[in-house]
């Protein structure tokens, strides 16, 4: 029977070889690995604070639905708002008929960001 | 040493909560600015409807043989509805060793006295007490619920259900625009000017933002020259101040859960209830894996102001 030829014992530093590369050892890349963990978890608080500030700032428009879909369109400086509530103006009770029909008052609720225009 | 420094057992934990469970109850739903004000109501689970009964003007009239009724009273149904949630948290105990025996010698306190559990709690009911704070008024219930919601999405606060009122047509806004010191005290006289004459002379009560409670007493004291009166509101020592007009029972009160908002509410407190879960039914419970200890708690919780009409519920139109 021929001899088994002798087969050299495995270089347990050498855990990656490529041929055309440096070889990288085995600390090297325990810290390659740890690095990546460490980018990896700031990644993950970056995203988290992200989806909080989006959760922020969508939370206002998440109720479509229970939100009227009545009121009146109006125009204020070539922008669409809906007029969705009355209000009390100088002791009179104007309803959202009344303000639609004053472009002057519709203006001066945008500018003051009154709640009774909300732009579409 | 006592059992506070066997703090890795998860049985610990539980007796404190156990033996003090009332008092957490109470701290934790009772304990915050808003729930001192507001009219608690337990045990709720789900909905509760509240009836309101509105009896009808002009009921007397001169005298005649015929029998002319009209509707006297009609019952108008406010739900008062409450929305499961639930806390879930871990610890692992030895990371806090160092601040909270640093904690407790500072406060010259024995052990016994203020166990490693009360340490912990303490931490989590202040955190809870603030999110509950800011949900009663800021919550807006999620159309499409998700399990990451956080509490203040689950249900409905103040400030939303205000909004609802007012696009329904159930209460009218009185027009201020953005408030600034230079016209706070004419636009508030506006707002009161909406308020029933029953409301003013029975009292009634000025919510308002921490921004636009400085800013009423900077422009009191520009335009008096003096400090508006103090006035504590409630018997936790909460303190607001009495509004120029009415008949000294008109107190305004600055609410850290309105946040940065615009809206000024003029309604007796009476008028804003909570709705929450039964005592029993609430309770933290814990448990342990090698290290950690786990804690969870279920409870419910849920926002509805009753009266909603002209009148009684006065509000400006900012956000």
């Amino acid at each position: 029977m021929a001899n088994k030829p002798q087969q050299k014992a495995p270089d347990t530093d050498l855990l990656v070889q490529d041929p055309e590369q440096t070889p990288i050892t085995n600390e090297e890349l325990l810290a390659l690995h740890t690095s990546q963990g460490e980018v990896i978890a700031r990644q993950d608080a970056e995203i988290a604070e992200l989806k909080d500030m989006i959760r922020m700032l969508t939370s206002g428009k998440s109720k479509p639905a229970k939100r009227a879909a009545g009121g009146t369109i109006v125009q204020v400086c070539n922008e669409e708002y809906r007029v969705v509530h009355g209000i009390r103006h100088e002791g009179r009770k104007l309803s959202i008929e009344e303000i639609a029909a004053d472009p002057d008052l519709c203006a001066a609720l945008v500018a003051s960001g009154s709640t009774a225009l909300e732009q579409q | 040493m006592g059992d506070s420094l066997d703090y890795s057992r998860a049985e610990a934990f539980q007796d404190y909560v156990r033996e003090f469970a009332e008092e957490l109850f109470i701290e934790m739903f009772y304990g915050f600015r808003t729930a001192d004000l507001a009219t608690i109501h337990e045990g709720i689970k789900g909905e509760k409807i509240f009836t309101q009964l509105e009896v009808a003007d002009n009921l007397a009239r001169r005298w005649a043989k015929s029998f002319d009724p009209v509707a006297a009273a009609s019952f108008k149904p406010r739900k008062l509805k409450t929305v499961l949630n639930k806390v879930d948290f871990s610890i692992v105990p030895s990371e806090y060793e160092s601040s909270y025996l640093g904690m407790f010698r500072k406060k010259g306190q024995s052990v016994q006295d203020w166990p490693f559990q009360a340490f912990i709690m303490e931490k989590v009911m202040a955190q809870l007490k603030q999110e509950f704070e800011v949900a009663a008024w800021q919550g807006v219930e999620e159309s499409t619920p998700s399990a990451g919601d956080y509490l203040r999405q689950t249900f409905d606060g103040y400030l939303q259900i205000i909004a609802d009122a007012l696009t329904a047509g159930d209460i009218t806004a009185v027009s201020t625009g953005a408030l600034t010191t230079s016209n706070i005290i004419a636009k508030l006289r506006d707002m009161w000017a909406a308020v029933d004459t029953v409301y003013k002379e029975n009292g009634i009560d000025i919510f308002v933002p921490y921004a636009i409670y400085d800013m009423y007493r900077i422009a009191y004291k520009d335009a008096y020259k003096i400090d508006p009166a103090f006035l504590q509101v409630t018997n936790a020592g909460y303190n607001g101040i009495q509004y120029e007009l009415g008949g000294g029972n008109a107190i305004m009160i600055p609410v850290n859960g309105m946040g940065s908002s615009g809206r000024v509410v003029m309604t007796p407190r009476a008028n804003l209830t909570l709705g929450i879960d039964s005592p029993s039914d609430v309770q933290f419970n814990v448990e342990q894996e090698v290290r950690e200890l786990k804690f969870w708690m279920d409870f419910r919780m849920g926002a509805q102001i009753m009266l909603q009409k002209d009148g009684i519920l006065v509000v400006n139109d900012q956000a």
